[in-house]
């Protein structure tokens, strides 16, 4: 009875101001611009991947109707050589659709590509598909949920508990409190439960409200675990900053003072940290060098091209599957091109397992340090929860090998073979399908993240909780 | 009396132990902060240095080989880094670095250095500008928005205006007593930059970039000038010293963080750019059908054909001393190069479009001009990347068309099999980067300029005329 009627008044004190208000209404705004750039963006990437799917059925129906013809003994038809056939004629994309919950962020999709053209040459030649964008934007990154959730969202707690006791103080209403036959602390807990129970309410509800304006397909497999875990991941955070909130508030300084620490832990921790974070993570773990590789792959290949016959012959030792349907003709001209090709690769494969590896160490290394922030473990969540992480991209880009190395292998036989590309070859082309990282990955991962959110959440929210009983209620 | 009000405020500052940790962390990050910077450059540049002379030596040595296979091997050129990096890296990691210069066709920068950055390298680049950008004006805040919000909180704003003291002059004082404890930051920095520059001589540009780099400094000092006001004259309206502070800190919110990212995604709304799919797709049909879908590929090289016939008088192209094959590649080079310079001339616009709206954007948010003033200066923004590609291109177009022109004037039509000496390779110069002049930058950038402009004639007419600021 008391608590329904204490958290009452402080409803009614938080209404009758205006501030509360017009934050709400200016997340609310914030929500609303967030989600709309991110469904924008989802919209954008599902409209390419349909005029691509599109140019490729409309060539392959082409090639089909080529094929017919020329079963039929129409010899007017030309069909390209097979080797031009796994080259660019028939070849197809393996595309990695955005997931169920891809509206709420765009996180670093904005980087990677998310349709591969794959085609029987080196996976350099088709893996470099940027998108077109602005680099200045680029730069300037996405204003989407995820961006709302980590940057505002915090400012919001804080204006809303700042001085939650020492406001209390300055208005001279403590003294009253302190008469009363309550214990204070108590009530300065419900009045933090009363404005954390709206802060957080009213995320969960506009991110819900949104999410399902937005058309998410929350029938999808996996949507409503990933909705779950997003509204965890964001509850969480908000803890975090309700916990640094109610530390700062039992050291009893003035609110000025208060807003001006808040301000700096937010700045530190979503700011200052990440920033030498990456500092760390790309001056102790350099990426690995493009330049150099794009050098690197240009001298074997003429290596390969001036010993010319010898290349062959040697690529030929080294793959006997090869070799056993035949050594390629003079003029097979594909049989020749693909040995150089893959002559080079194999000579390069080193150099791409070391690129590789560097690229992991620092991923290993930004993985351990981004503990050091909530801020970036909350995002990282959110974009893995959206699918929108680079473990995702990884994911898609393992599965891009794996198809690569069967359509080469499917078309390699058959220009070694040297025979007419089949009616039946076309029936069994590769096709590529992604398959979407398992939920209980994502959860994994997200659930490691958590954990790192919620142990400062704990320890600041004890010590302040138990420091408020001493120091915050004396009059500094 | 303005220079003793700016005494008393830069005593009290340096008294002030947080004015203190302030600056030291502020300098300290700085100085993190320009060192990685140099560090990045020097590795970078030397890589891609290495890179191109490794490039122009593959090109120099390919050997006896048919022009027009040399022009389809073409090379990769590698974007040089400029000297000014090292104060804002700009857009550098969102560029491609290299793109690879071959027949036909206008291949895009591929690359971009932030595809193999952990994903925290996106919550910003630690560079000085960055620091510049975001923390000092943070700095001046703290410093500042006590300066008559406090005076009147603890009542001696009405003494001094008893005393006599003219307000207006109470608020150049103060505006001078923040600048001058600023200096502590300021002052080191520049000469911490100025240092970094002279002793890395090998930087090349010397004087080019001196002054860009002062006009840097210039433009830093404005902003935190109208920083400084915007903070004095909030204090000196708001009703007490926690609402000057809260409605900075919202100031400063929207000025460093908001606005930047939702200003970028109005612009893109504003002036959307294609999907690479549908860009490639339209070169691809211009260049087969015409670009006004009436002159196909086919009947150009009729017409080539006819024209090339008539020019030599002969009746058949074997009866031509020289060879039609490269005649008709070079025509449809010409071609491809036009449909070309309309789609990524096209593309370009459209992105100096966007950030044209992201300059007038600095009018909500001064920052925004900052930003592409000083990237503009440090030759990392977008200009200059399209200056570079500009270039490049131009230098493919030469190395195709010498090789069409050799392979045209040494043989006969249908003689694919002949090969050029290979000595001739080096005859086409290497490719040398000249970057853009000063004056060149201008024009993209007048937006951010006016809008610098007016926040500081605001500025300097709050500073002249003087706000009265509330007593009680």
């Amino acid at each position: 009875m008391k608590i329904s009627r204490l958290a009452r008044f402080e409803w009614r004190l938080l209404a009758g101001d205006r501030t509360p208000w017009l934050l709400a209404l200016f997340f609310g705004a914030v929500l609303c611009y967030g989600a709309w750039n991110g469904l924008s963006w989802a919209r954008f990437q599902r409209e390419t991947i349909a005029s691509v799917t599109q140019e490729e059925t409309t060539r392959l129906e082409r090639l089909s109707a080529q094929l017919q013809r020329r079963a039929d003994g129409d010899t007017t038809v030309t069909v390209p050589p097979v080797g031009a056939l796994g080259a660019a004629a028939a070849v197809r994309y393996a595309v990695m659709p955005p997931g169920p919950l891809a509206s709420m962020t765009v996180g670093s999709s904005d980087l990677f590509p998310y349709y591969a053209k794959v085609s029987l040459r080196s996976k350099q030649t088709f893996i470099v598909n940027d998108e077109i964008e602005n680099p200045h934007n680029l730069l300037a990154g996405r204003f989407d949920l995820a961006f709302a959730m980590v940057f505002v969202y915090p400012l919001l707690i804080l204006a809303l508990t700042y001085n939650l006791v020492s406001a209390e103080r300055e208005q001279g209403t403590m003294a009253l409190l302190l008469s009363q036959p309550v214990v204070p602390r108590n009530v300065l807990l419900l009045k933090l439960a009363v404005r954390a129970t709206l802060v957080l309410g009213l995320t969960v509800l506009c991110t819900t409200v949104v999410v399902a304006a937005t058309g998410v397909a929350l029938t999808a497999p996996g949507a409503l675990a990933r909705l779950a875990l997003w509204l965890g991941v964001v509850l969480a955070y908000g803890a975090f900053w309700i916990a640094a909130a109610v530390a700062v508030n039992a050291m009893g300084r003035s609110s000025a003072t208060n807003a001006l620490a808040l301000l700096g832990v937010w700045l530190a921790v979503v700011v200052i940290v990440p920033s030498l974070v990456a500092v760390v993570v790309t001056t102790r773990y350099p990426a690995p060098s493009r330049v150099a590789l794009t050098t690197e792959l240009r001298h074997v290949s003429d290596q390969a091209a001036a010993q010319g016959d010898t290349a062959v012959s040697q690529f030929l030792a080294d793959h006997p599957e090869m070799a056993q349907l035949g050594a390629p003709s003079s003029r097979n001209a594909w049989g020749r091109t693909i040995a150089l090709q893959e002559r080079a690769e194999d000579a390069m494969r080193p150099r791409y397992a070391a690129f590789n590896a560097a690229l992991f160490a620092q991923r290993e290394a930004a993985d351990r340090l981004r503990v050091l922030s909530p801020a970036i473990l909350v995002q990282d969540a959110l974009h893995d929860v959206a699918g929108r992480s680079v473990d995702r991209y990884r994911h898609y880009d393992a599965q891009v090998d794996t198809f690569h190395r069967g359509w080469q292998q499917f078309f390699f036989r058959r220009v070694f073979a040297e025979a007419a590309f089949s009616r039946q070859d076309f029936a069994e082309l590769p096709a590529f399908q992604y398959e979407d990282e398992s939920t209980a990955l994502v959860v994994g991962r997200v659930g490691r993240a958590l954990f790192f959110v919620l142990l400062p959440t704990v320890l600041l929210g004890v010590w302040g909780f138990r420091r408020m009983r001493v120091v915050a209620l004396l009059d500094r | 009396m303005i220079a003793r009000i700016a005494r008393k405020e830069m005593t009290e500052m340096f008294r002030d132990g947080r004015f203190r940790w302030a600056s030291a962390i502020i300098l300290g990050l700085i100085t993190i902060a320009t060192l990685t910077g140099v560090r990045s450059f020097r590795a970078l540049d030397a890589e891609h240095t290495a890179a191109q002379t490794a490039m122009r030596g593959f090109w120099v040595d390919q050997g006896a080989k048919n022009p027009h296979s040399a022009a389809h091997y073409g090379l990769w050129v590698f974007k040089p880094k400029m000297p000014l990096s090292f104060v804002d890296q700009g857009v550098d990691s969102y560029t491609g670095v290299t793109t690879w210069l071959e027949a036909h066709k206008q291949n895009e920068f591929t690359r971009r250095p932030a595809m193999d950055q952990a994903s925290v390298a996106r919550f910003g680049e630690w560079t000085a500008a960055a620091v510049l950008q975001l923390l000092l004006p943070l700095l001046i805040i703290m410093l500042a928005f006590p300066a008559f919000a406090g005076e009147r909180e603890s009542g001696t704003l009405r003494q001094l205006a008893a005393l006599g003291v003219p307000m207006s002059q109470l608020l150049r004082g103060k505006a001078l007593g923040t600048a001058s404890a600023l200096g502590i930051v300021l002052v080191p920095t520049t000469i911490l930059g100025v240092l970094t520059l002279a002793l890395g001589a090998g930087f090349g540009r010397g004087l080019d970039d001196l002054v860009r780099f002062a006009l840097m400094v210039a433009v830093y000092l404005v902003y935190f000038l109208v920083i400084l006001v915007i903070t004095l004259a909030v204090s000196a309206r708001a009703s007490s010293v926690r609402s000057a502070l809260l409605v900075l800190l919202a100031f400063w919110t929207v000025n460093s963080l908001i606005a930047p990212r939702a200003i970028t995604d109005l612009a893109r709304r504003l002036h959307p750019t294609t999907s690479a799919f549908a860009f490639q797709t339209a070169v691809a049909n211009d260049i087969s059908k015409g670009i006004d879908g009436h002159n196909s590929a086919d009947v150009r090289r009729k017409a080539i054909e006819a024209k090339t016939l008539t020019e030599y008088r002969a009746i058949t192209l074997d009866a031509l001393p020289v060879n039609f094959d490269a005649i008709a590649m070079q025509a449809s080079e010409e071609y491809g190069n036009e449909v070309f310079d309309k789609h990524f001339n096209g593309l370009y616009d459209t992105y100096r479009a966007q950030n044209g709206v992201t300059q007038l954007g600095a009018i909500a948010a001064p920052l925004l001009a900052v930003r592409s003033l000083s990237m503009g200066l440090a030759g990392t923004d977008v200009e200059q990347h399209r200056d570079f590609a500009t270039k490049a291109e131009l230098y493919r177009r030469g190395l195709v068309k010498f090789s069409n022109d050799y392979f045209r004037d040494n043989t006969k039509t249908g003689e694919w099999d002949w090969k050029a000496p290979s000595a001739l390779w080096a005859q086409y110069p290497a490719f040398a980067y000249e970057a853009p002049t000063l004056a060149t930058m201008i024009s993209p950038q007048l937006r951010a300029l006016g809008t610098l402009g007016v926040w500081l004639v605001v500025a300097l007419v709050a500073l002249v005329r003087a706000p009265v600021p509330r007593l009680g």
